[in-house]
């Protein structure tokens, strides 16, 4: 792509990506308060209304065992790369760490930091009903918001007016739509941007301040109206599974052997972070944003419809494959994330049904590149051969 | 037994049997064997390699101590084993005799990797042992040895090569295995794959020391502390000098013999 239009945003996106230390320190110079969060279950929009810029704590990519002694061993790397985020000081910059009560793994991340890395004075951890789909679960979010109300303004020392709430919620609710729009370009034949470009921008936004990330969103799909698709289009691959924000992976995907493009991730660093809203101009702002993260996409630890066995987020999965029209789905979760390959069991017989091949990729720090190749290549044949 | 007497130590460990020879302080001779499955014949070989490089026969012995983690299995007649002692009660006793200022010592085995903080007689204060899923290390470093077709000790000096810092998964020997592997298929240089591995080595024990008061001065032995590029990491990753033992893989065997003399 040309480093002219959409070349010069993207580049932009990738920049913050791949530095999202430096960005974060810039944006704390600018005067930002700035809070960072380990789970996509928080409510941003709470932080932003009392002028906190939300940051989401990813991985360092390095294989360390240092975190072995403080957190069990078989918890996910992605938990275990975040807590030596807070031991290695990368970012005792913060003014706040927050979390939820929702993925296990990511809690004890959170309890590193707050015991061991200098955060016990200036953490929150939001209570998270483990089973959504009840009935009181929407009161208790509320209330735990409330809370959380409460401490971020005795901790930003200003009050948090239901305006300032409202007005965070419609930023937030713009930047979703907005990235929906970018994922859109991906259900055509040609699309002028790629799905790791896509999943890049995804991931940049949610390290980023969201007003600057709006604007740069908007400019980035202006250009891309303007702009030819590109060609040629491969089999179409779509990826359902964990938190993955190691971008080499799905680089990986584009450039096998033979040709195939990346159309979907449904991930809580991808579509799962932003494919839902929060209600606008409702008189309880938190109940209002309750009920917005009670409908997004579930992560498969909080997907669980009482008495039925039913998965909520197989209908989502259904939704995105007859949109995007995948050929081929690739199960790509967090080795140790038990929820994760549990839902494969369920998920497979019904892409088997669908006439859709998969293959699963095991995610760990390290990226096993010529395994996974032919893990994938092996996928793209196979597709080939059923849909020549 | 009277002074002067000369005694064997044997320590039966899960790679390598290693018998010693002493007099009283003196170490005479060494010799180890694979241990493989017969424990018993591989003590025997051990201590008849032993008694060769001392030039001394079977019967001038006058009692022989066994530690290690097949001690017990040693207690058959051929042996006529005089008393057993427990591992950490022979390393530690061991690394002071042989660093009369050490207080800690990491061993670092064939399949186990420890910690022991000790007093100024060598009696155990405390001890730390790796977790599971970091099991059998030095088995892992002769398997990558071999998978790259180069001793161990070739290993160690290609790693020392290295000039790029290639990451490996931490979890365990096997998955540290597969990436080291696939690394190799993505023709990375030997040197780089080889520190990684040595790298790996060092994060699973820097890790179990985490858990551990480490109390100056601190020193090493096992198989694996020959490994000049592993000591390089370790130090660098507990932020503390270490110090090599002499004979670092006899150590059990010649803590048997301290333990023994200090308890008659």
């Amino acid at each position: 792509m040309s480093k002219k239009g959409s070349g010069t945003i993207i580049e932009r996106f990738r920049s913050i990506t791949e530095n999202p230390h430096e960005y974060a320190k810039s944006l704390q110079r600018e005067g930002h308060l700035l809070a960072g969060y380990m789970c996509t279950h928080v409510p941003e929009e709470i932080l932003y209304a009392a002028g906190i810029v939300p940051v989401r704590i990813l991985t360092s990519h390095v294989s360390q065992a240092m975190t072995r002694s403080y957190i069990h061993e078989t918890y996910c790397s992605f938990s275990h790369d975040c807590a030596y985020q807070g031991l290695a000081h990368n970012y005792d910059f913060l003014d706040l760490i927050v979390t939820s009560s929702s993925c296990i793994h990511m809690g004890e991340a959170f309890n590193v930091w707050v015991r061991f890395a200098g955060f016990q004075g200036k953490s929150f951890l939001i209570p998270y009903p483990h089973i959504i789909e009840t009935k009181p679960a929407a009161a208790f979010m509320a209330e735990s918001f409330g809370e959380f109300k409460q401490f971020l303004e005795k901790f930003a020392k200003r009050s948090i007016a239901g305006e300032d709430i409202e007005r965070a919620i419609k930023v937030y609710n713009r930047t979703r739509r907005l990235l929906k729009r970018l994922w859109e370009f991906l259900r055509r034949d040609h699309p002028p941007i790629t799905g790791p470009e896509v999943a890049m921008v995804t991931l940049a936004s949610q390290v980023m301040d969201k007003q600057e990330c709006n604007q740069m969103i908007e400019q980035l799909i202006r250009s891309l109206e303007g702009e030819p698709g590109k060609a040629p289009s491969g089999v179409r691959l779509m990826v359902t599974g964990g938190a993955c924000d190691d971008l080499g992976i799905f680089d990986l995907m584009e450039h096998l052997n033979h040709s195939a493009n990346l159309i979907f991730i449904d991930s809580c660093t991808a579509a799962r972070y932003f494919w839902f809203e929060v209600p606008e101009g409702r008189p309880h702002q938190l109940q209002a944003i309750a009920e917005g993260y009670i409908g997004r996409i579930p992560c498969p630890a909080k997907d669980n419809v009482p008495g039925t066995g039913e998965k909520k987020r197989f209908r989502f999965i259904q939704q995105f494959i007859e949109d995007f029209k995948p050929d081929g789905v690739v199960f790509l979760y967090q080795r140790f994330c038990s929820p994760q390959p549990m839902d494969v069991v369920a998920l497979k017989p019904i892409l088997d049904r669908l006439g859709i091949p998969s293959t699963e990729l095991e995610l760990d720090t390290t990226l096993p590149i010529t395994q996974f190749r032919t893990q994938l290549e092996a996928l793209v044949e196979i597709i080939r051969q059923v849909t020549p | 037994m009277k002074k002067g007497d000369i005694l064997a130590g044997l320590d039966a460990g899960h790679v390598y049997t290693k018998a010693v020879i002493m007099r009283g302080q003196e170490i005479l001779g060494h010799g180890m064997e694979p241990t493989g499955f017969d424990v018993v014949a591989a003590a025997q070989i051990a201590l008849y390699r032993a008694l060769d490089n001392v030039g001394i026969s079977r019967g001038e012995l006058a009692g022989i101590v066994a530690t290690g983690i097949f001690r017990e299995m040693m207690k058959v007649p051929p042996l006529g084993i005089t008393r057993t002692v427990a591992d950490h009660v022979a390393d530690a006793k061991g690394a002071l005799f042989l660093s009369k200022h050490s207080r800690t010592v990491i061993v670092i085995g064939g399949n186990i990797h420890k910690a022991i903080r000790y007093d100024q007689n060598g009696n155990t204060l405390d001890v730390i042992q790796n977790d599971k899923c970091a099991d059998g290390l030095g088995i892992f470093y002769m398997t990558m040895a071999k998978a790259f077709g180069v001793s161990e000790q070739e290993l160690s000096e290609l790693a020392l090569e290295s000039t790029k810092n290639v990451p490996i998964a931490i979890q365990c020997a096997l998955s540290a295995e597969s990436d080291a592997i696939d690394l190799m298929c993505q023709g990375v240089d030997i040197a780089d794959v080889a520190d990684a591995i040595s790298r790996f080595m060092a994060e699973r024990v820097a890790a179990m020391c985490t858990t551990i008061s480490l109390e100056k001065e601190i020193v090493v032995a096992g198989g694996l502390a020959k490994s000049k590029v592993l000591i390089k990491h370790l130090t660098s990753l507990i932020k503390q000098d270490v110090y090599v033992l002499k004979l670092p893989e006899y150590l059990g065997a010649i803590g048997a013999v301290i333990s023994y003399e200090d308890g008659k």
